[in-house]
């Protein structure tokens, strides 16, 4: 993993560069749409993040050994996954406002990722609230389960929804050409691998963290309180 | 499993019986809703009426949410006790389902006809398949609600979770359920099999997988 860690930045550069110079212009949407291989990137990341959390969870539960281990990487995938889910949402919204004049439409992916987002904020939320260690493990691992179930129940209810109202704004429809394909797919590693690092180091942090709190417990017990 | 949780079904149902803890705040706040809905949006107006399903929903569903939190919570204040009975631990959660069910099914019953009185709207000509839409609704949130309850049962401030967990939870079921009845109300009433199908799926899966990952919560 710490080598993964140096591959991240130069495929940053290197995606930056392919988006914002070597690809050209769209006609009908200008420079703007240029945000679109960041927002592209982010949002497949996301939602392998949260795949991710839902197969961890599922190990949680379902093996007997390393069971601290694999939740430490479930929270921390989740958590990862709603970084890119908020930046995926931030960026579109962006350029939502430029090309269809609005910061937020009904679409069905926007109100999806919108609730997706308010579903794994609920995650982090159950576990703030849990102490006991054991019951947050199991209990969080649950709540993960039931709600990537709910995901794509939502997206197809909000999909009917929006099928039944006068369509405002449509998808633009962009042909993707080889050149702008790359561009996407470079941008997608780039994030990816920003995001596993991320997920890694989140799922470290928390674990230094665990041993401090054991040895300073240990140590007063020591000194007798 | 299933008598077990009938007998568990039948104790919650005498405690509400005697309480009526549960289901006349709950009534009330729902009244309250709808009041304050009048107030907000003047009711006598016709500008209510192509709101209306959207307002007789979130009204029931805010407090239906009252009741069915609390029904694990219950459980809560009295210890462990529940779990050192030698049961099955599905029972536990079927009996609660169960009660939620009930609980919300009045509920529904008492407000229905309140909302339509109270903003002036009657209610769709279609009794039966607007019956049918009440029941796939509410019980569909009795179910996500208990799934939710028993998983917030033991967190610090549990009031304040459940909503954050339950409410973008049930959202499929909110439009599920706005959209049959503005079907039932003549608007695009073609769609209306798809919604109750949505519904019916959602109120399906939300019974059957709590169902079977309710043993693992118990287990810790």
């Amino acid at each position: 993993m710490r080598y993964v860690r140096w591959l991240s930045l130069p495929l940053w550069v290197v995606g930056l560069y392919l988006a914002l110079i070597w690809v050209p212009d769209v006609r009908a949407l200008g420079v703007s749409y240029r945000i679109f291989y960041i927002h592209l990137g982010m949002a497949w990341t996301a939602l392998l993040a949260m795949t991710a959390n839902f197969v961890l969870s599922l190990l949680v539960l379902m093996r007997r050994k390393g069971k601290m281990e694999t939740d430490r990487f479930a929270q921390a995938s989740a958590e990862v996954g709603i970084l890119m889910t908020t930046a995926t949402l931030a960026s579109g919204m962006l350029w939502a406002r430029v090309a269809w004049g609005a910061f937020w439409t009904w679409d069905p992916r926007l109100t999806t990722t919108a609730i997706m987002w308010f579903l794994y904020i609920g995650y982090l939320l159950l576990r703030q609230a849990m102490d006991d260690e054991t019951k947050r493990r199991v209990y969080s691992a649950v709540y993960a389960l039931i709600i990537f179930v709910d995901v794509p129940i939502v997206y197809l209810s909000v999909r009917w929804w929006r099928s039944i109202h006068p369509v405002v704004f449509t998808d633009t429809g962009m042909n993707i050409t080889p050149q702008m394909f790359i561009a996407v797919m470079v941008f997608f590693f780039a994030t990816l691998v920003l995001a596993l690092d991320l997920i890694y180091l989140r799922a470290f942090q928390d674990k230094v963290r665990q041993e401090l709190q054991e040895r300073r417990a240990r140590r007063l017990g020591r000194l007798g309180y | 499993m299933l008598r077990a949780a009938v007998w568990l079904f039948w104790k919650d149902l005498s405690l509400e019986l005697r309480g009526r803890e549960l289901l006349l705040p709950a009534a009330i706040f729902g009244l309250i809703i709808a009041m304050l809905y009048g107030f907000a949006f003047d009711g006598g107006q016709q500008v209510l009426r192509p709101m209306f399903p959207g307002l007789l929903w979130l009204g029931i569903f805010f407090s239906s949410f009252l009741a069915v939190g609390r029904a694990f919570g219950v459980e809560a204040e009295a210890g462990q006790q529940l779990l050192m009975a030698p049961i099955d631990r599905g029972a536990i959660f079927l009996s609660k389902l169960a009660l939620n069910i009930l609980l919300t099914l009045v509920l529904t019953a008492v407000l229905t006809p309140a909302f339509s009185l109270l903003l002036g709207v009657a209610l769709p000509h279609a009794t039966w398949l607007f019956l049918w839409t009440l029941v796939l609704g509410v019980v569909g949130f009795a179910a996500a609600g208990s799934a939710m309850g028993a998983l917030t049962v033991q967190t610090r401030l549990r009031e304040l979770l459940l909503p954050a967990l339950l409410l973008p939870f049930t959202s499929p079921l909110l439009l599920g359920a706005v959209n049959a009845t503005n079907a039932l109300y003549g608007k695009n009433p073609s769609q209306l099999g798809s919604w109750l199908w949505l519904m019916a799926a959602f109120d399906g899966i939300f019974t059957l997988v709590p169902l079977l990952l309710f043993e693992y919560l118990t287990e810790v």
